[in-house]
């Protein structure tokens, strides 16, 4: 077993990645609270704009190629959200969700085509340079933002769907909206806000993650599933619950990386810590499961 | 539209199936008689024209349909979306190959033994699907999915080294389940596969048509009434689960006798989302659904291939499809095709009767 | 005219070598240097001495299209997200196209069928299959995989093929019927870890390998090599993409403990972002870091920063990049012309060799070219000198093993480039690898020394 020692790099560590868990998963479940879609397309939308960052780079100021990124980002969801919320808004999650796996295999393909994964593709953030020293490891600018940045999208959202008119006809939308349109909010003009926001914080993560986990497609595209994990232990509500639920994750499955004397079979613990949000988000579901009556309608 | 986990799908996947129309009665034998010389083309006329390149190419659509089929009648007919279909052929797999090494049972006994454990273990992946509504179904099998697929990474498959999970490092990169006496060769064996998936769709079609098939129905109209009407939606729903996690246990027992054996790397999860696409897109409402879904996850990227076109296009088309389906056809290509073609006959039979009648 | 102009400046360039310092050949099994007469290029003889061959020229280097009846060779290049071999056959092809503008084969171009696999042992058998029996191709060259050695070896041992490859896998190196151009990650491995050990890592030696079928085997080698030179080796399987290389790192260094070694066993894309974590981490010099071939690519040098500098020791299975010498020049010159896109790197060498010791055994064949005659030329290849192999190349080694690629040397980045640091050396004969007998068979039939 290893001690507090042994750990301490490896806890500092794990709130880097759990920035990156709770980044996307915050996201997911923003644009859910707004316009009930789950989009799986997320990953895949901030990877693109992160590998048209990496090809403005070096032809263009780096701003405007990471700015690109985040238009790039709010420009789909919000052309997706203009032509695919609509039609399906008045159906069931489940088919919004699926709907976006569309997205997810047209960006996955377009993603491949145009750049093939034979290269070696990395971009750093002028953040990268600067870094902290805790408890013997090394904590980069980008890491801290990524560790921020979740925080001040949860602390922002919650302010805003409170405080402002278009935040609250946002929360009156999410709860009923055949109503709400019929009280006159203009409930498209809302939802394209919604889909906006949502697509500048995708963007925003595309640029941080281009940085924190690199630019190979399949990975950080898929990167959704243990974002979903978090956002599933907030039970796809509540912003807080999902943001601590990604920095749990990251910290339990980075404190993983220690146990290489544990062994489960002929491989060390250490080589299952990528299942760490899977088995909390089964035994989150399982608990809340157990608490519900079967049927409401 | 609300953000709770329990309330009921108030719409599915896909609409309702529509009733069949009468007339339908006098058309069965005439569907018999086509599906009849498919089975029999499939069976004695398509092996000779195969060069063995091909032959393994349609095995693996055999084998997949299964896999796809047992997708489709959970979205379909019950309503519910799994993602951990592929791994849960994984899953088959691995308990094929470990019965083999371990015992001497004959090849039908290992696949069905591969069939049962994993409905097993997807009814165990299926309970608490029981209380939640289809988006969190969904995503908990996602989850398993994932949790099952690091899990193999790290035991890998059997192939005939000690201890439980029979891995060794000297063993070989794939492993490999040795066919039946009477499949020997590649022709031989695409055979048995068909059969398989025959009985397979048998297995389906009793389910849909019986009391089973009706009982989905109400569970996928409404869950209340259902259990009001005195369903036992917590047996069906559960049924389900384990009448499409058996296909592909079964599916995934035959896979391990393939040519080349399988290993751990060609189950990802993102396989799971690409299954998912192409039975929407195959249809969900009939049971030729899945076998359109398996010609577009295996024979046509390899048609591409062979013409040089780039499989990314695949993806792109496959990502159209899914939206596609969702808005417009949820019928997908098995309901819209014949809808199509029958469109297309009566407009050609209107051309011709009113030829005769200017005549 | 131009053709002939750049012939006549690669023979004096030749002949002014030949007369110059030798710098880089001082010990004895290295690359044949260019005191040889220089040659313009007539078809040698299979399983002839040097084949150094003039710039601008492939093949019979006649300068005219070839046109007859094409000649159809095959091959199968894992592309998938874990690793993308394609570099290797595009180059392959490059090859052949050149041959192709320059005469051919008795005027007869090449045909090349380069498919892609991803992993999926079932359309490996199958694309075998499809090779040999649908397009019918005589031999098969410049194929790489993950598992096709493993899935197919029987299949091409029934079917009698000769398979030139680039090999990754360990079944690659224990068939008869597979001969690599290079190492293999066992092999690389392996001499990464004697470059480390020379280096001065001591106490524990770690290799770390992606999870991928047969590379806990591929890591055994490292961990044998470890305990004979009295460390403790530690095989840790982790696959690409890092999900977070920064702990990654934290745990590699953890395992190495004070003053170890860790071989790293993983491709450039893979591993530039761990490198830049270990970087990141200031963790660069808590171990000696070491590496099997695939990072000796330019880029990679490139997006490595100046801390990296003769820290990361690169086995490279071949001579260096810009060394200059004339068949380096001729692979960059032919990269640059038929595949610009396909980065100056050890997978391009790989290809370029394969090309080329199948084109000068395709031109030996005299009579009829069929798939047995093509195979047995291939078989029966012997002492093929090229300045980018340490020591000459052959097929067979008659032991039911091939590992003609077994002495190489090591390369660092430094300021954007890779540079060689060590002579060519001998990877580590171990009681669990075959290289005591390859290397018996070697001198017994003179299988490399140089005699015809």
């Amino acid at each position: 077993m290893p001690g507090l020692d042994d750990l301490k790099p490896f806890l500092v560590l794990g709130l880097a990645l759990g920035g990156v868990f709770a980044m996307n998963g915050v996201g997911l479940v923003v644009l859910y609270r707004a316009t009930g879609v789950l989009n799986l397309a997320y990953g895949a939308i901030a990877t693109t704009g992160a590998l048209i960052s990496w090809s403005l780079l070096g032809g263009v100021n780096q701003w405007i190629a990471y700015a690109a990124c985040v238009a790039f980002g709010g420009a789909v969801t919000l052309a997706y959200g203009l032509v695919f919320g609509p039609p399906f808004a008045a159906r069931d999650p489940l088919v919004k969700a699926t709907a976006t796996i569309g997205l997810l295999l047209i960006l996955l393909g377009v993603m491949l085509w145009v750049w093939p994964p034979s290269t070696t593709r990395t971009y750093i953030l002028p953040t990268r340079l600067h870094y902290y020293e805790i408890a013997d490891v090394r904590v980069n600018w980008t890491q801290i933002l990524g560790m921020i940045f979740p925080v001040v999208v949860t602390a922002g959202t919650a302010v805003f769907l409170r405080v402002t008119k278009v935040g609250t006809a946002m929360r009156a939308l999410a709860d009923d909206r055949e109503i709400t349109a019929m009280l006159g909010v203009p409930v498209r003009r809302v939802e394209a806000a919604a889909w906006l926001g949502s697509g500048i914080v995708c963007g925003i993560s595309g640029v941080l993650l281009g940085d924190l986990v690199g630019l190979d497609i399949v990975g950080v595209t898929f990167l959704i599933i243990p974002a979903l994990a978090a956002a599933l232990i907030g039970r796809l509500h509540s912003l807080w619950v999902t943001l601590a639920a990604g920095f749990v994750i990251g910290i339990v499955q980075s404190c993983l990386t220690a146990f290489t004397r544990v062994h489960i079979g002929a491989r060390p613990l250490a080589d299952y810590r990528t299942i760490t949000p899977f088995v909390l988000a089964i035994v989150a579901l399982l608990f809340f499961a157990r608490r519900r009556p079967l049927v409401r309608t | 539209m609300t953000t709770d986990i329990h309330t009921v799908a108030a719409d599915e996947v896909v609409p309702a199936a529509p009733v069949a129309p009468a007339g339908t009665a006098r058309a069965r034998p005439l569907r018999l008689a086509i599906v009849a010389g498919l089975i029999a083309f499939l069976l004695f006329g398509l092996p000779p024209l195969l060069d063995s390149y091909w032959m393994l190419v349609v095995t693996g659509a055999a084998i997949y349909s299964m896999v796809a089929l047992g997708l489709g009648l959970l979205i379909g007919r019950v309503g519910m979306v799994s993602l951990c279909q592929v791994v849960l052929a994984a899953v088959g797999a691995w308990v094929a190959l470990r019965l083999s090494y371990a015992t001497s049972l004959p090849f039908p006994v290992l696949v069905l033994c591969a069939g049962f454990v994993t409905a097993a273990i997807g009814t165990l992946i299926g309970l608490p699907a029981l209380r939640l509504s289809g988006l969190y179904l969904a995503l908990i099998t996602l989850m398993a999915a994932g949790a099952i697929t690091i899990v193999l990474r790290a035991v890998l498959f059997p192939n005939g080294g000690g201890g439980f999970f029979g891995n060794s490092a000297a063993g070989g990169a794939s492993s490999r389940m040795p066919r039946p006496s009477l499949a020997q060769t590649d022709a031989a064996y695409f055979r048995y596969c068909v059969v398989v998936a025959i009985l397979m769709f048998l297995l389906a079609a009793w389910h849909v048509r019986r009391k089973p098939g009706r009982a989905w129905a109400a569970i996928r109209h409404s869950q209340a009434t259902a259990i009001s009407a005195g369903v036992n939606t917590v047996l069906y729903k559960l049924w389900a689960f384990a009448l499409a996690s058996f296909m592909a246990g079964v599916a995934g027992g035959l896979l391990a006798a393939s040519a080349g054996g399988v290993s751990v790397q060609q189950f990802p999860v993102e396989t799971s989302v690409t299954l998912l696409a192409v039975v929407l897109m195959g249809g969900v409402y009939s049971l030729w659904g899945a076998v359109v879904a398996a010609f577009l996850l295996r024979i046509l990227p390899a048609l591409l291939d062979d013409w040089g076109v780039s499989t990314e296009l695949l993806t792109i088309l496959f990502g159209i499809g899914v939206l596609q389906v969702l808005m417009t056809a949820p019928g997908g290509l098995a309901d819209q095709v014949p809808k199509d073609l029958a469109k297309l006959g009566r407009r050609i039979g209107r051309v011709f009767s009113r030829r005769e009648a200017a005549a | 005219m131009r053709r002939s102009l750049l012939a006549i400046v690669a023979v004096s360039g030749l002949l002014l070598a030949a007369c110059g310092d030798d710098d880089d050949d001082s010990a004895a099994d290295t690359a044949p240097d260019e005191a040889e007469a220089p040659e313009d290029t007539v078809a040698p003889a299979s399983g002839s001495g040097s084949n150094i061959q003039a710039s601008g020229e492939c093949g019979a280097g006649t300068g005219e299209e070839a046109t007859g009846e094409p000649i159809k060779i095959g091959a199968m290049a894992t592309n998938s997200p874990v690793a993308d071999f394609t570099w290797i056959t595009g180059m392959t092809a490059a090859y052949f196209e050149c041959v192709n503008d320059n005469g051919g084969i008795d005027g007869r171009p090449i045909e090349y069928i380069a498919e892609e696999e991803q992993v999926d042992p079932t359309q490996i058998a199958s694309l075998a299959r499809k090779l040999v029996e649908q397009d019918q191709v005589l031999g098969i060259v410049g194929s790489t995989s993950l598992i096709e050695c493993s899935v197919n070896r029987d299949y091409y041992a029934e079917q009698a093929y000769y398979v030139i490859i680039a090999g990754v896998s360990q079944d690659c190196f224990t068939s008869p019927n597979f001969s690599a151009v290079n190492m293999g990650p066992y092999y690389s491995s392996l001499g990464g870890a004697q470059a480390a050990l020379r280096a001065g890592a001591e106490g524990r030696m770690v290799v770390a390998s992606p999870n991928q079928p047969g590379f806990d085997l591929i890591n055994q080698g490292v961990v044998d090599f470890a305990e004979e030179n009295d460390l403790e080796g530690v095989s840790i399987l982790e696959d690409p993409p890092f999900a977070d290389p920064a702990g990654f790192a934290q745990r590699l260094v953890q395992e190495a403990g004070d003053g170890g070694g860790v071989v790293l066993d993983y491709t450039g894309p893979n591993v530039v972002p761990l490198l830049q974590a270990i970087e990141q981490q200031g963790l660069v010099d808590s171990a000696i870091w070491a590496s099997s071939t695939p990072p000796n690519d330019p880029s990679v040098a490139e997006a490595l920063g100046p801390a990296w500098n003769d820290k990361f020791l690169i086995n490279a299975e071949f001579n260096v990049l810009d060394s200059g010498q004339p068949d380096q020049d001729h692979m960059n010159e032919i990269r640059e012309q038929y595949a610009p896109d396909i980065n100056l790197s050890s997978f391009a060498q790989m290809g370029y060799l394969a090309g080329r010791v199948a084109t000068d055994a395709l031109m030996g064949i005299e009579g009829e070219i069929t798939k047995e005659s093509v195979n047995e030329a291939f078989r029966s290849i012997t002492n093929f000198v090229s300045d980018i192999w340490c020591q000459p190349w052959y097929f067979e080694s008659g032991v039911g093993a091939n590992v003609s690629n077994n002495v190489d040397l090591t390369v660092v980045p430094r300021d954007g480039e890779m540079v060689q640091t060590e002579e060519c050396f001998e990877i580590a004969e171990l009681p669990g690898n075959n290289l005591a007998e390859i290397r018996q068979a070697e001198e017994d039939q003179g299988l490399n020394t140089g005699e015809g």
